[in-house]
């Protein structure tokens, strides 16, 4: 008897410890899976030591509280399921399943979509990687050929400027050389014209001035 | 405006003269005076604001005298010294002048030459000017050794040159290409 107390006691302390620092869930498991065990033992032990004698109390209480632990751990974790129930809002069971397959089934078909839409999209980037070497080639083979076109258009450019420039050399030249042919003629000219005037001033006679007169009238004669 | 104004006057002038049969003598008179008035001096002063209509009375007056005009020209003189109209002078014996010629049927010339011409080549010149013109020639000739040869003469703005010299020039200009030397 004294044996029995010890190790139920025992039992409660190493109980207690869990409750203490388990968890809520872990606590209840413990509780569940050791008050049987306790009232059973409990039992046994007094019927070892002549039970027949007293009244089963302590099983009694102890069947009390395992059912008072069980209803309230029904009425936690099953509680709102119940009342659902009862209220007509609560799924049932077979439905339920049917939904679950169903949403299963969709879930499946969706990731089914979701597959091939992957595919394609991955068999589109793959075509396009393929195009994107073929336009990689024909944008080089343009760029050449645009870098053809504008070198020559800039060769083009130069000559047409160098050949600017010459024909402005060559004028410039030629004007130049026209200009001193002209001062050069001028300026013969000029000198020609001092000498005339100086011989003439020299040499004119009275004569000569009858002259100048008479053909001066017989100008304005023909006039 | 000033030539307006001195060509009423002129015809003003022109219109006693007239009735006096003056207007050869008046025309000289007048050429006198257009001589004064061009001097400079003379022109300021006969310009000049400050003067009163009694000073420049007294000038105009003054000229006559000293010119020995005769009455209708000192009249004349005192109408344009109380107009403030003494500065047209110049003007006036121009229009005057070219009035009185297009009545007569004159045309004055310019002739100038290198050496003086005698009287049968300016007769030659003359007579050749009237013929182109029309009208009588009255010349007035004028020495300019510059020439060097030739005669230039200027009827009204028209120009008869033949005168060495630009002969010359024409010549240094031809050789030069076309580009003028004068």
């Amino acid at each position: 008897m004294e044996t029995g107390q010890q190790s139920f006691s025992a039992m409660q302390r190493a109980t207690f410890r869990v409750m203490k620092t388990g968890a809520a869930w872990g606590r209840t498991v413990l509780m569940l899976t050791l008050l049987p065990a306790a009232a059973s033992f409990a039992a046994e032990t007094q019927e070892h030591h002549g039970g027949a004698h007293g009244a089963p109390w302590l099983k009694l209480l102890l069947s009390a509280i395992n059912l008072l632990i069980f209803l309230a751990i029904v009425r936690r974790y099953l509680g709102p399921f119940i009342v659902q129930l009862f209220e007509g809002q609560a799924m049932p069971f077979t439905e339920w399943l049917r939904f679950r397959r169903r949403r299963i089934a969709d879930a499946l078909a969706e990731a089914d979509r979701a597959k091939r839409e992957a595919e394609a999209l991955r068999a589109e980037w793959q075509r396009r990687i393929e195009q994107l070497g073929v336009e990689l080639e024909a944008m080089l083979k343009q760029a050449r050929a645009d870098i053809a076109a504008e070198r020559d258009q800039i060769l083009a450019a130069a000559r047409r400027a160098a050949e600017a420039i010459r024909r402005d050399a060559e004028r410039t030249a030629e004007n130049e050389i026209r200009s001193a042919q002209e001062t050069l003629r001028a300026e013969v000219a000029a000198q020609a014209l001092a000498i005339a005037e100086r011989l003439a001033t020299q040499r004119l006679t009275a004569a000569d001035q009858q002259r100048f007169v008479t053909e001066f009238v017989r100008q304005m004669e023909r006039q | 405006m000033s030539g307006s104004i001195a060509r009423r006057y002129a015809k003003a002038i022109i219109a006693v003269a007239q009735e006096q049969d003056a207007l050869e003598q008046t025309g000289d008179e007048l050429r006198v005076l257009r001589a004064l008035a061009a001097d400079p001096q003379i022109a300021q002063a006969l310009a000049n604001p400050m003067l009163t209509a009694p000073a420049r009375r007294r000038l105009a007056l003054a000229i006559a005298e000293r010119l020995t005009l005769r009455p209708i020209m000192r009249n004349f003189l005192a109408v344009l010294a109380n107009n403030r109209r003494l500065d047209q002078l110049v003007g006036i014996a121009d229009q005057y002048q070219k009035i009185v010629d297009a009545m007569l049927g004159r045309v004055r010339a310019t002739l100038s030459s290198a050496a003086p011409l005698s009287p049968e080549q300016l007769d030659a010149v003359v007579a050749e000017l009237a013929r182109q013109t029309g009208r009588t020639v009255l010349v007035e000739q004028q020495v300019d050794p510059q020439l060097l040869g030739g005669v230039i003469v200027d009827v009204e703005g028209k120009v008869y040159d033949g005168s060495v010299r630009t002969q010359l020039k024409a010549l240094a200009t031809s050789i030069a290409g076309g580009r003028s030397l004068l």
